[in-house]
């Protein structure tokens, strides 16, 4: 069965071609209502999804606060000793990544004192290894080090998002809740435009080179 | 336009200023006073190594000669605090050593002014400063673009040289350990020997060469670290009880 309903263009102030859209009648079939139906029901869950997603968000920041503060409870030196010798990140790596100089991390190693808000930070940040572990991530240091797998040109690390203060997004990305594309559109519309002209390979005497990328 | 990179911040340029522990690599951007050759005119001069990392070595033991150019302070007065950013954009010559020396002191290394040396007038007790990694990288930008005119981004240089940051900062926590504050030479030379024939083994070095492995290999040095010389970290977290 189809129904017929009458439909009359308005012809706008801007003006466009609609003078030449005469009045129409809107066909009504099953397929008509099955698109409306669908597209009312698409609408909803995107709307559900994006308020589970920042809800979720809220979650991860709050369980990733109490671990932190539970982290917090450590020393310097053992917070210290957990990311360098259990996880292997690197000095330069745990320095950047809680937002200090390498000679502070040095300074810490050898008994000097950090400040609080830096405590918390290398907190924060072996508490989210914790969690990279637990979900799934099998060695969360190698996986920060990681180039992204996006063409060639695009040299983009988890560490990148990490001390962009990027963590719910990393989380994402980790758990493949949302794709990489996605996430970093999200977090730095801009990302595309820093792809570099060159790549790293495999130089003649057996050493890496920098070479012009290819197309 | 495009600009060359500058630091954010000028501590996160150096590793190393004033006494640099000898048990830190020679490499690529540390400074020396005091070198006296014949390329200099015989003055005792600052210098700054220029070698790239990978041909700074014949295995374990420095080459016998080495590429530096002059850390003058000569064109500090024209890099006033004003423009000091216009240097570290725009004059491809040098790069700005802000503060190199502690107690003031700008300076600027000269890549007009580079000289093959005896490797042996770099002396460990007058190394006055070390750049770090982000430094290294700068350097290396400023480098080509003067040599060559070619622009390269600090994405791509900081790939190539993952692998030697993960080995200079692993042999600095081996030569640490195994020599502590002594100043016997021979001791460090020892221990450098020894953490190059580890890397030598079981495929490591190779390994190195892709970033996926470097965590791994972290924590097997760290773990052999323990093993053969004890951690003075942990016995003095003891200590403090």
């Amino acid at each position: 069965m189809t129904q017929t309903e009458s439909n009359r263009f308005r012809i706008s102030d801007s003006g466009t071609a609609s003078e030449i859209v005469e009045e129409y009648q809107t066909p009504r079939s099953q397929t008509t209502l099955y698109v409306a139906s669908l597209g009312w029901l698409r609408s909803t869950m995107a709307a559900v999804s994006d308020g589970v997603r920042e809800l979720h968000h809220v979650a991860l920041r709050d369980d990733l606060e109490f671990r932190t503060s539970e982290k917090a409870r450590k020393g310097v030196r053992s917070l210290l000793s957990e990311l360098a010798d259990g996880r292997g990140l690197g000095w330069n790596d745990i320095a950047s990544l809680v937002g200090v100089s390498l000679s502070a991390v040095r300074k810490w190693r050898q008994g000097g004192d950090a400040t609080p808000d830096s405590r918390t930070e290398l907190a924060r940040l072996a508490a989210f290894m914790d969690i990279l572990a637990e979900w799934s991530i099998e060695d969360p240091a190698s996986w920060m080090e990681l180039t992204f797998p996006l063409p060639s040109g695009y040299r983009i690390r988890p560490v990148d998002l990490y001390k962009g203060r990027q963590l719910n997004a990393l989380l994402d990305i980790a758990t493949m809740r949302r794709t990489l594309e996605e996430v970093l559109s999200d977090v730095d519309p801009l990302w595309q435009e820093r792809r570099s002209q060159y790549d790293v390979v495999d130089g003649p005497d057996g050493d890496k080179i920098i070479m012009r990328r290819q197309g | 336009l495009q600009e060359l990179d500058l630091p954010e911040s000028i501590d996160a340029l150096y590793e190393e200023r004033g006494q640099v522990p000898l048990a830190l690599p020679m490499m690529q951007g540390n400074v020396f006073i005091d070198v006296a050759c014949a390329c200099f005119d015989n003055q005792a001069s600052m210098v700054m190594i220029m070698s790239h990392p990978c041909s700074m070595r014949k295995g374990a033991v420095l080459r016998e000669r080495l590429i530096v150019a002059l850390v003058t302070s000569s064109e500090v007065a024209v890099a006033s605090k004003v423009v000091k950013e216009f240097h570290w954009k725009r004059n491809v010559n040098v790069m700005p050593l802000p503060d190199l020396v502690p107690g003031g002191g700008d300076y600027v290394v000269d890549f007009r002014e580079m000289a093959t040396i005896s490797s042996n007038l770099l002396l460990l007790e007058r190394r006055i400063a070390a750049l770090s990694e982000t430094g290294v990288l700068l350097l290396q930008q400023r480098h080509i673009c003067s040599a060559t005119r070619l622009y390269v981004d600090l994405s791509a240089l900081h790939d190539l040289n993952r692998h030697i940051t993960t080995e200079m900062e692993l042999q600095r926590d081996w030569v640490e350990a195994a020599s502590g504050s002594s100043a016997d030479a021979a001791k460090h030379v020892e221990a450098i020997r020894g953490f190059q024939d580890w890397l030598d083994q079981d495929g490591r070095r190779d390994k190195l060469l892709a970033p996926y492995h470097h965590a791994g290999i972290r924590r097997e040095a760290r773990s052999e670290i323990r093993r053969r010389f004890g951690t003075r970290e942990n016995e003095a977290d003891l200590g403090r009880g």
